[in-house]
């Protein structure tokens, strides 16, 4: 894997700037050549001085069978230690005579013991042998020699590839993405088995070194685009990478923005599929999750169910959740408005119904609503850290609650009952839960400005909406393109999902680069007769 | 300067900005000054208009990377050019203010009764500041998004008051044609269709400047079967007497409409409609003006002075008229000349001097920088 | 009337500041104070006199004023 080494920045991390440390953060690991010399002793007291108080770093000292001491030095539980002790460590001992040389032990191990590593190298940087062992490394070192060797012979614990549990379909894959970065990156090989499928990889944290891999499709990324996202990550130089979101927060275009412009996924075929259309994806170790940019609002509003089912069905599907986001986004403000300012526009019966079951209840339309609102948002998110065993009697619980008790004691009426839980369905359609979440969160002030101005008071508040949304852009792609600058060409996969064999062109916006898809007409065989 | 309006970004804005007011609070004047030649005298006026507009492009077009604001005293000297454009300016916002008055009247007579009309003008004025300060391709973007749904919205109406139309009315659209009445049309219809002139004070932000006038004359015809659309409905329906009286007499056409049992009035809906329109040429017109303050005064960014101007539209929208009454006069008697004046007048003297001094064979300086870029 | 000073106010503060911020010529920034100190006495006489004098009447008194220049 190539490693893509971050150009330095002049300045510190972060932390007291007063102090001089000549471009080098604060807190920094010890100077890259200590003088250890060629003595193993020395060298083990560097090491064990890094590891003081870590009981898992194990140092193996043994001969080999040539009289040199050595030592191997690894992390319990990181590799396999069936390979470092009976393989590595048993055959230098009994077997390794007149081998001094690293290159030569090598050769013995490799070529001779036939062992298998995804890595290895030979260093004579302590620091870098540090790292080796840090990551999952096991590290061979000789006394009367400078130089170490690295065995990348990880084994450590993984969770198994499992069905997606946030973005289930019913008919395509079922893997989902894991925390490891390496079986993240294979399932991503076994879609694109293509030499243009590229993997850059950088190491971003001080203190967690996580790997991070830049992957896109050289010959459809746009090189611009790439370049900008490697400008964008090299700016940050934090201690730790625990999870994905702390990259998105730092490249997206508008933090402060309730919309997301970075997507994430935990489905290898989504991110299979974004790269084909030109786009970037983003790995990062330990999250089972990965982001792909640029993305638009119509992205954001599709799901990887529309490419599997029929077209038409999916098209269906997609204009359903076109019109139930809006239903998620406006419906307690339609209420709200329509109840206070126009009920002209109820029929009359309907607002006979309506007006009999506000009657009892001593609050405004808007405090109902907010209250509703708020007590299903309190819902919602306790559903979610309730431990699964008492979770369906809680959920029953506050739906009698909040549904039937309150009507009953006239707290709310019924119809504000059925707007809530129509807009709690609704906010679940949108298959990107970020963008759920910004509906979520714009639905109050829309409901403050349709208590105070009515069907006006929506209007303004859409139209602010509106015009952010025209302002935002995700690595320079407009946010709401192809609708707004209109993209004719991407509306047949936007407005609604054209079968197959008419997508003949990948989305201009990214993928202007190499925009044919397919050349031939693959329903010409209808048409050939022969 | 980055080139960021394309030519359907133009055609999108430019049809939303003309047919909703003529739509929404034009009608009643149109008919009340031309009867039944109203309908001509629209058709007659448009395109009049585009060809009218022929100068501004023209002065426009001959330093296409430049502002005319900032090239424009070299024309007709440094005094006479500020005072153009200041009128230009004025004018502007002038409209703009009458636009944000009509609609916050339409609102408050119709349906926000008993509201302050400072916190209806104060939330538009927010959005549109918002606009403007996000800059001219969000405006154009926005009105490329919304003008398809509002175009076919506003198409779909007159279907649906088919109904109650005096079919046997229609004649009298060909019968009733006075000389008189057409003038008068045609003048309205010259100010309406001619705010397509201030496209040019940013030339240098098209894409395709090349292709405008093709453009313009599109923008005119689609804009023109849209207007047609409602007026003559409303002209068949409610005849010219009660036309004329009627204040919105597009909303009235609306409420006859039964559209099922399932919603009984639409009219509502209107408001989303006409709203998000009205917003787009607001903020155009404001946008237009803060940039030309900007250039004049040699401001290099216009965002500082998005949020005063708009502020002070929203101000002079509250303290422009006393009442309606004095608004409808203000629009059908003394608006005209001095819009004229703005679109066409002015633009043609630059076109003057502009081939007088190209025949005197004076050179240009290549590039200035500007507040725009 | 008080509610238009503030307003402006805030928008004159929030301009100064922003362009503080993004470190813009100190001509600019006077500039567009002053462009913002005349549209607030502007607004405020507006106001003030919307009552008894406006826009329109203007426009009504210099076109009626044209009119009888032109006819002699």
């Amino acid at each position: 894997m190539p490693i893509w080494r971050r150009p330095k920045h002049s300045g510190t991390t972060g932390g007291d700037k007063s102090k001089k440390t000549d471009g080098q953060p604060p807190n920094t690991l010890p100077p890259s050549r200590p003088s250890t010399g060629k003595s193993l002793e020395n060298k083990l007291d560097w090491f064990q001085q890094q590891f003081k108080n870590c009981s898992d770093v194990i140092v193996r000292q043994f001969d080999l069978s040539s009289g040199q001491s050595s030592a191997l030095i690894y992390i319990r539980g990181l590799i396999n230690q069936t390979t470092a002790q009976d393989f590595i460590i048993r055959s230098l001992q009994e077997e390794a005579d007149s081998l001094e040389k690293p290159e030569d032990i090598y050769k013995f191990l490799f070529e001779d013991k036939g062992l298998s590593v995804s890595q290895n190298k030979i260093t004579e940087d302590m620091n870098e042998g540090l790292d080796a062992i840090l990551d999952a490394g096991a590290l061979l070192l000789i006394d009367g020699d400078n130089r170490m060797m690295t065995f990348s012979i990880s084994s450590y614990p993984t969770r198994s590839i499992e069905e997606p549990p946030n973005e289930s379909v019913i008919r395509g894959p079922r893997e989902s993405f894991i925390e490891d970065l390496e079986i993240n990156l294979t399932l991503m090989r076994r879609r694109l088995k293509n030499k243009g499928f590229k993997t850059e990889s950088l190491i971003i944290g001080t203190k967690t070194k996580t790997d991070i891999v830049l992957t896109y499709i050289d010959g459809i990324c746009k090189p611009e685009l790439v370049d900008e996202m490697k400008r964008r990550l090299s700016y940050i130089e934090i201690d730790s990478v625990l999870g994905s979101s702390y990259i998105e927060e730092s490249i997206e275009d508008n933090p402060y923005s309730p919309f997301p412009q970075v997507q994430y996924t935990e489905r290898p075929d989504v991110v299979a599929a974004a790269l084909l259309e030109g786009r970037l994806g983003l790995f990062v170790d330990g999250t089972p999750m990965a982001l792909i940019v640029p993305v638009t609002l119509t992205m954001l509003l599709q799901s990887s169910e529309d490419y599997f089912q029929r077209f038409i069905a999916a098209t269906w599907i997609r204009w359903i959740r076109f019109f139930f986001s809006f239903i998620s986004l406006l419906l307690p403000s339609l209420y709200i408005a329509i109840t206070t300012f126009h009920p002209e526009m109820i029929p009359p019966q309907f607002l006979r119904t309506i007006a009999a079951a506000r009657e009892i209840v001593p609050f405004p339309a808007f405090l109902e609503a907010f209250m509703m609102e708020l007590a299903f948002e309190a819902l919602r998110e306790a559903s979610v850290r309730i431990p699964k065993s008492i979770g369906q009697a809680v959920s029953i619980i506050g739906a009698l609650i909040i549904g039937t008790a309150a009507v009953e004691a006239g707290i709310v009426s019924a119809a504000m009952v059925i707007i809530v839980s129509l807009t709690g369905i609704a906010s679940f359609i949108i298959p990107h839960f970020d963008l759920g979440l910004s509906f979520r969160l714009l639905r109050f002030p829309i409901m403050f400005l349709a208590a105070m101005f009515g069907l006006y008071g929506i209007a303004c508040g859409l139209i602010l909406i509106y015009i952010h949304l025209n302002n935002l852009a995700s690595f320079g792609v407009p946010y709401l393109s192809p609708v707004a600058p209109l993209v004719v060409s991407d509306l047949k996969d936007t407005v609604v999902r054209a079968p197959w064999y008419k997508m003949h062109k990948r989305p201009l916006q990214t993928a202007a680069v190499n925009p044919t898809r397919q050349k031939k007409d693959s329903r010409g065989w209808a048409k050939d007769k022969g | 300067m980055q080139k960021s309006v394309s030519s359907t970004q133009i055609f999108s804005l430019y049809n939303l900005h003309i047919f909703t007011t003529v739509i929404a609070f034009l009608l009643g004047m149109l008919i009340s000054s031309s009867h039944f030649s109203a309908p001509v005298a629209t058709v007659i006026g448009a395109f009049l208009a585009v060809a009218l507009v022929y100068p501004s492009y023209i002065v426009a077009s001959s330093r296409p990377n430049e502002f005319l604001t900032e090239f424009g005293g070299e024309l007709v000297g440094r005094g006479p050019h500020t005072i153009f454009i200041l009128i230009i300016v004025l004018i502007k916002l002038l409209l703009s203010a009458l636009n944000l008055r009509e609609m916050s009247d339409f609102l408050l007579s119709i349906y926000l009764i008993d509201t302050p009309s400072w916190s209806v003008v104060l939330i538009f004025g927010i959005c549109i500041a918002y606009a403007v300060r996000s800059g001219l391709s969000t405006i154009f973007r926005a009105a490329q998004g919304i003008f398809l749904i509002s175009a076919i919205a506003f198409l779909m109406i007159p279907f649906l008051a088919m109904m109650e139309i005096e079919k046997d009315a229609l004649i009298a659209l060909a019968s009733h044609l006075h000389f008189t009445d057409i003038t008068h049309g045609v003048i309205y219809n010259l100010g309406m269709f001619g705010e397509l002139a201030f496209l040019f004070l940013l030339y240098p932000y098209l894409k395709e400047p090349k292709k405008v006038m093709k453009t313009y004359f599109f923008t005119t015809l689609s804009s023109l079967i849209i207007i047609l659309s409602h007026l003559i409905p409303v002209l068949l329906t409610f005849g010219v007497d009660l036309g004329s009286n009627l204040v919105y007499p597009d909303l009235e056409l609306i409420r006859f409409i039964r559209a099922g049992s399932f919603i009984e009035t639409l009219d509502p809906i209107l408001i989303l409609l006409w709203l998000t329109s009205i917003f787009v040429k607001i903020s155009f017109l404001c946008f237009t003006a803060v940039i030309c303050i900007a250039q004049l005064t040699g401001v290099k960014d216009y965002k500082s002075l998005s949020l005063p101007i708009v502020a002070f539209v929203g101000v002079l929208s509250i303290a422009m008229a006393r009442s309606q009454q004095e608004l409808s006069n203000f629009t059908a008697k003394n608006l005209s000349p001095f819009v004229l004046t703005a679109e066409y007048v002015i633009p043609a003297i630059y076109m003057i001097m502009y081939f007088i001094r190209r025949k005197k064979n004076k050179s240009k300086p290549a590039e200035t920088k500007s507040a725009g870029s | 009337m008080i509610w238009i000073g503030a307003m402006f106010l805030v928008i004159i503060v929030f301009e100064w500041l922003s362009q503080r911020k993004a470190k813009v010529k100190r001509r600019d920034k006077w500039i567009v104070l002053g462009i913002s100190v005349g549209l607030l006495l502007l607004s405020e006489v507006l106001f003030k006199l919307k009552d008894k004098w406006n826009v329109t009447m203007l426009f009504e008194f210099v076109g009626k004023s044209i009119d009888v220049w032109i006819s002699g």
